[in-house]
């Protein structure tokens, strides 16, 4: 049996498994008959094989160099060295597709685990019918539009190369995988909400779709900080975020999913906001396939759209299923959910739900911004740009709104409000205007200042919070502070861990601030051996050279870089600048050679060459204040949300229910 | 050093060979000021997928830059640089929409999201509110009628 045959029969089997699953939930659900239900998760199980089958069938193609398979002569080579050939399934459309299915039969399968016990016998069906449509849409497409199997009569000796922007950073291995496993992630939800409109089990289905959410939530954090990390390392022009459609893409459900973290506490709490939740969690999932659509279907044309391909009309198709399934079961519940109840502004819950409003505002506004130079060609014919600047400027009041509630919500008793609280507050507005005027007395401009009056601001509230639950315990139960420490941590895990979370936002805006206003970019032609002195650095061109790789030429141009003032302090050190030719590719990738350090970064990049007699190159030189804390502050939160998710401690939704001593 | 010399050649016919179809002149570009990255970092590169001119390694935004470069030497403002490519490729070149016409709703986009979720929450807010009230209300008089019935006809 040849890979193409293995991989092409898994995938007609995942398909005819999802399709009985569907119609085996239906039935369980019509005829209210555990055995259904049952034989639907053993399906589940199946679906998740075959995809693994199939995936591996891609794998074991790409591997052994068999371009009789289409996916591997058109995306692959055997030149290409191992760990690009293992990443090579989702440098293509086709493959990315299998890995976005294979994940959602994992998916399926984690819930199909939890059919029965925590999701009980009315709302499985639902579920579990809901996600194995999902898995029949995405395997159809491959089977019927986008085979990553299609057989080449005359397999060519050598297959056309891996996409080289894909293969100039290990970090490419990482990003598409987290991509995928968020918005995949972000299906489950969405099967829940369904099955609790469709079951009329409106409050108990928030406890658990809140942790799934969470998991999405969580993946597609990573995934948008190690994106901004490819961008940085590989891309060339010193910047982490474009506002491209496809980044766009990632943010839009991202936005929606915190506002849905945010607003799941008020109906925990109060058992309000029902519907709100269930409009938040189908257009979470919904922006999902929007940006498939957007970025696959050739409508709008980004740097990162590296699958295009002939899927944009089935997603458009899939897409207007999602919404009309979530919205339309919203509308039919809406009429029956009768909520009654008291929500005042200034209290945890109103925070909440003011967060949540800017959240949602801030999706609105990139929605309609990477839509808008449609809309106008499609009214007027005219064509204009929706791009970074525009966005930048949009994001600063929004962000700084987002930054003030955020450290304002968690301060806010749910109840009322005591004297405690005020001096909390009053104890934040100093730390903001402190820090207002500390970044004035450094001469930085008035955005930055803010900045970093916004983090004193929000690190105060987070010090408040711990201290005085600290205290409280230690004085009331006479053991140490360290001890309280410990002990309210691992019994408040949701607090602490979102505590962590929101530092880490708040070094990111802080990191953000910074980087974005003080980059600066440079570029001159130096001779071998000139030295050029800028940003208190003096570069010095050592020589220009070529070396040729298993997959790719490169022009190296060596540099000795030495710090002579304040400004350049941390750039010392000789590094090889390159450009890489790849034989697919017409013009030259540039690969910048980033050297961090605790305040800027230096990043040098080779922009041209003296290709006749090697005597001259262009060095593009850009100076960055602190990225490097914006991977550190990436890496916070997504290690602040895998403290909320550690097993153990409060997750027991009775004791979620609970006043805590930390409230 | 002869080696790589030689290489060098080799690799400037190879590219010269695949870059055909927009000839690099191995001459080497000016030099560009940080002001030069700051305005072409607003412009489009007419020929890229969603890049800058400031980004891009594409010919014409590698022209782009030269150009903003030149005018800058000449004493040219940002505005006017900025116009001299409006008027050549239209406000399409800016990444910036104009705030006028069509693309003022972009900047409106904020204002017209907060209103209108703003308006959503605050109706329902309302109505769960009433909902609170006259339900407790509703009931009180219900129960009280009841219960008054209840009464009434047990002796």
């Amino acid at each position: 049996m040849t890979p193409g045959l293995l991989g092409g029969i898994a995938l007609i089997a995942a398909l005819i498994f999802s399709v009985l699953g569907l119609v085996l939930a239906v039935l369980a659900y019509t005829l209210r008959d555990g055995r259904y239900l049952e034989a639907a998760r053993r399906l589940s199980t199946l679906g998740l094989m075959a995809a693994l089958v199939s995936f591996g069938a891609l794998e074991w193609a790409i591997l052994t160099d068999d371009f009789s398979v289409s996916y591997v002569a058109n995306h692959s080579s055997a030149h290409n060295p191992l760990w690009v050939k293992l990443v090579t399934p989702w440098a293509a459309l086709e493959g990315s597709i299998l890995l976005w299915a294979l994940l959602q039969t994992a998916y399926t399968w984690l819930v199909s685990l939890r059919a029965g016990q925590s999701l009980d016998v009315w709302r499985a069906p639902v579920a579990l019918g809901t996600l194995f449509a999902v898995q029949v849409f995405f395997f159809a497409v491959m089977v019927f539009v986008a085979h990553p199997f299609d057989a080449v009569p005359n397999p060519p000796p050598d297959g056309r190369g891996t996409n080289p922007l894909l293969q100039n950073h290990w970090m490419m291995a990482v990003h598409p995988v987290l991509m995928y496993l968020g918005f995949v992630g972000l299906s489950v939800p969405f099967a829940y909400a369904v099955a609790a409109m469709v079951a009329k089990r409106f409050q108990s289905w928030i406890f658990e779709t809140r942790w799934w959410t969470l998991v999405a939530w969580g993946f597609l954090t990573a995934a948008i900080f190690t994106g901004k990390w490819w961008s940085y390392e590989i891309l060339g022009w010193g910047g982490y975020w474009a506002w491209d459609p496809v980044e766009n893409a990632s943010i839009i459900p991202w936005l929606l999913a915190t506002a849905f973290l945010h607003t799941a506490q008020v109906q925990e709490r109060k058992g309000l906001f029902k519907g709100w939740n269930f409009a938040f969690i189908t257009l979470a999932f919904a922006a999902t396939v929007f940006g498939t659509f957007l970025t696959r279907s050739g409508v709008i044309q980004s740097v990162h759209a590296f699958a295009s391909g002939p899927v944009g009309a089935w997603f458009l198709l899939f897409l207007l299923g999602v919404m009309a399934v979530g919205l339309g079961l919203l509308a039919r519940v809406s009429a029956e959910v009768r909520e009654a109840g008291e929500v005042r502004w200034i209290s945890r819950e109103g925070a909440l739900l003011a967060g949540a409003l800017f959240f949602g505002t801030f999706a609105f506004v990139v929605v309609l911004g990477t839509l808008w130079p449609l809309v106008v060609e499609i009214v007027s014919g005219a064509k204009v740009s929706v791009g970074a600047p525009f966005f930048n400027q949009i994001s600063i009041p929004l962000g700084i709104f987002m930054l003030l509630l955020m450290g304002i919500g968690p301060v806010l008793p749910w109840r009322n409000t005591s004297a405690q609280v005020v001096r909390n507050l009053a104890a934040m507005l100093i730390a903001l205007g402190v820090g207002t005027l500390l970044g004035f007395g450094l001469g930085l401009t008035l955005g930055v200042s803010f900045a970093i009056g916004l983090f004193a601001y929000n690190l105060t509230a987070i010090w408040l919070m711990v201290a005085q639950g600290v205290r409280e315990r230690a004085r009331s139960l006479g053991i140490s502070a360290g001890q309280a420490l410990v002990e309210l941590a691992s019994s408040h895990k949701r607090r602490f861990g979102s505590h962590i979370v929101h530092f880490g936002i708040a070094l990111a805006a802080l990191t953000i601030a910074f980087s974005q206003t003080y980059r600066v970019t440079e570029q001159k032609t130096l001779q071998v051996g000139e030295t050029w002195q800028t940003r208190g650095m003096e570069v010095r061109l050592l020589s220009i050279g070529v070396r040729e790789e298993s997959n790719r030429f490169a022009a190296i141009a060596p540099i000795e870089v030495r710090s002579t003032s304040r400004e350049g302090w941390g750039s010392d050190g000789r590094y090889q600048t390159r450009l890489n030719f790849y034989p697919q590719m017409s013009a030259p990738l540039a690969t910048p050679v980033v050297k961090y350090s605790l305040y800027n970064d230096y990043y040098f990049v080779l922009m041209q060459f003296d290709q006749e007699k090697g005597q001259w190159a262009t060095l593009k030189v850009i100076v960055t204040p602190m990225v490097w804390w914006l991977w550190v502050s990436g890496l916070i939160i997504v290690l602040g949300t895998l403290y909320i998710l550690w097993p153990g401690g409060a997750r027991v939704p009775s004791r979620q229910m609970a006043p805590t001593a930390g409230d | 050093m002869r080696g790589s010399r030689w290489l060098v050649l080799v690799l400037g016919l190879w590219l010269w060979a695949i870059s055909l179809a927009q000839p690099t002149p191995n001459t080497p570009p000016p030099d560009f000021s940080p002001r030069v990255f700051e305005i072409a970092r607003e412009l489009r590169c007419p020929v890229c997928q969603g890049e800058s001119a400031a980004e891009s390694n594409a010919g014409i935004a590698v022209e782009m830059r030269r150009i903003i470069a030149e005018q800058l030497a000449q004493g040219r403002s940002e505005a006017e640089i900025r116009q001299f490519f409006v008027e050549r490729y239209g406000d399409w070149i800016l990444y910036e929409p104009p705030a006028r016409g069509l693309t003022l709703w972009v900047w409106l986009s904020p204002l017209l999201g907060l209103g209108l979720l703003g308006y959503g929450l605050w109706r329902y807010l309302a109505r769960t509110r009433a909902r609170a009230q006259t339900a407790m209300a509703e009931v009180s008089e219900e129960e009280i009628a009841r219960l008054e019935a209840e009464l009434s006809r047990k002796p």
